[in-house]
């Protein structure tokens, strides 16, 4: 969604990771205790999609027993929350696993409760078509998250994204406020599309191209978007990779 | 009976709004009331707004134009929705004047010179507005008000049963999650722009028109050509 108010209304603590994550090149850079502490959980991973779909834990906290435990457990079976929202990129979220039907994951929910967790919440990483991974939350006390909790868990997701396509070669533009209110409006995603049309590329890497464009140009996203869907742009005539 | 042909589509967009299949996605309906209000109303066009404690988020629209004068209004936090919107009340046919000097003028810019809202509820609380947006007087009256205010309660009522069980908090969020599928939509308007040499607009109405007649979800249809999958039947026939 758009509006500048759109930081207001994730607390402060979610609020201070996001401010400590501006400038950072890395999701490393950013500690997954203040981001699971921001949100009320015991832990919280971010996994990133290898080429064959499957899940790859990529950030976690060392001290995160629990979290390392119950990635690595899911890695193994092929199933609990990671993987179901890295297939069908939709959130997931459980706030009382022990109270979820036995057959939702026959082998994870066993193993996983045995470890301690009460609740679990994964949230794709991703900006429209293009996924880049998952999130997954942790808890040891059952219960659903608060509405500002989830609200901040997505706006850390946008940060999130913005990072893992920095990986893919995008620059990441520091002031992460500003970008991520510039995320969610239509015209980036618009010349996203029209991009990985008129040069036949995948969406994502027409994305990293945009961002790239307004980085090496230090021009707003939003405006480079605008002219490519008006075509003063020349960035569509650019081939070269 | 009906009386008037138009009466006819009114009962239609009542209905179409109101019967919707179970795990139906909100963006759609959203979208589609917009579209019903443009059909029904003498409109230039429609968007629809949340609203979440103090802060107005853009949903959808019913075309371009209106989706840029409704993100303007976030973008300068000024303008007569915005107003509606925070004092929580429901906004006459307003002309637009000085007294939103930023948004007035790139309203008029596009030939918008007054824009009226209806709130948009569910059964417990206000969740946002349907923005109307006018070109010229006589501008909407009374009867017309109470009919977007009709779509707008329809639409209301469809959201909420499909969140019968939920508290606010929960259908603000559920909202909110399934919000975030309307960039899928944006891609795909790309794509087919891109591909079929068309306007943005032209390309959302291909879209729906695809995903109708296929009695397929607009968003999966739209994730499909995201990803460069388009479906023949959605190039121009010649």
């Amino acid at each position: 969604m758009t509006g500048h108010r759109r930081q207001e209304r994730i607390g402060p603590l979610m609020r201070s990771v996001l401010r400590g994550a501006s400038g950072v090149r890395t999701l490393a850079a950013v500690p997954a205790e203040d981001c699971a502490a921001a949100l009320g959980l015991s832990g919280v991973t971010v996994s990133t999609l290898a080429s064959d779909g499957s899940a790859e834990l990529l950030w976690y906290a060392r001290a995160d027993r629990l979290g390392i435990a119950l990635e690595d457990l899911q890695y193994t079976l092929g199933e609990g929350p990671t993987p179901d929202v890295a297939v069908q990129g939709r959130p997931v979220l459980e706030g009382d696993i022990a109270r979820m039907p036995p057959s939702r994951w026959p082998l994870f929910l066993p193993d996983a409760l045995h470890t301690g967790a009460a609740a679990v919440f994964a949230l794709p990483l991703r900006i429209g078509a293009i996924l880049y991974g998952v999130f997954t939350g942790y808890r040891t006390a059952s219960g659903p998250l608060t509405a500002q909790q989830l609200r901040g868990a997505l706006a850390f997701t946008d940060l999130t994204v913005l990072l893992l396509d920095h990986r893919a070669g995008a620059p990441y533009l520091p002031e992460s406020a500003a970008d991520l209110d510039t995320l969610h409006r239509a015209e980036v995603h618009q010349a996203t599309g029209l991009l990985s049309a008129r040069l036949d590329i995948p969406l994502d890497h027409a994305l990293v191209r945009l961002r790239a464009y307004a980085y090496c140009h230090t021009q707003p996203l939003l405006e480079v978007a605008r002219d490519v869907i008006h075509r003063h742009s020349r960035l569509d005539e650019d081939t070269s990779a | 009976m009906f009386n008037t042909e138009r009466e006819a589509h009114i009962a239609q967009a009542v209905l179409d709004l109101a019967h919707r299949p179970a795990g139906f996605d909100p963006l759609e309906l959203l979208h589609d009331v917009t579209a019903q209000a443009v059909a029904l109303l003498p409109v230039r066009g429609a968007s629809i707004t949340v609203l979440d404690q103090d802060a107005v988020s853009y949903v959808t629209a019913s075309d371009e134009v209106c989706r840029q004068l409704t993100e303007d209004q976030i973008d300068l936090d000024e303008g007569p929705c915005l107003d509606s919107a925070r004092t929580r009340q429901p906004l006459e046919p307003t002309v637009l004047t000085e007294r939103w000097p930023r948004f007035a003028y790139r309203a008029q810019a596009e030939g918008v010179t007054a824009v009226a809202a209806v709130s948009l509820r569910l059964p417990q609380m206000l969740l946002g507005a349907l923005n109307l947006f006018l070109t010229r007087p006589p501008y909407l009256g009374g009867p017309d008000m109470q009919l977007a205010q009709t779509l707008a309660d329809t639409t209301g009522t469809t959201l909420a049963h499909r969140h019968e069980l939920a508290d606010k908090d929960t259908v603000l969020t559920q909202l909110q999650t399934a919000l975030d599928s309307r960039l899928v939509i944006e891609q795909a308007k790309g794509v087919l722009a891109g591909r079929l040499g068309i306007d943005m607009d032209e390309a959302l109405a291909r879209l729906r028109a695809t995903a109708r007649s296929r009695r397929q979800k607009l968003t999966d249809l739209a994730a499909r050509i995201a990803c460069g999958n388009v479906p023949g039947d959605l190039h121009p026939t010649r």
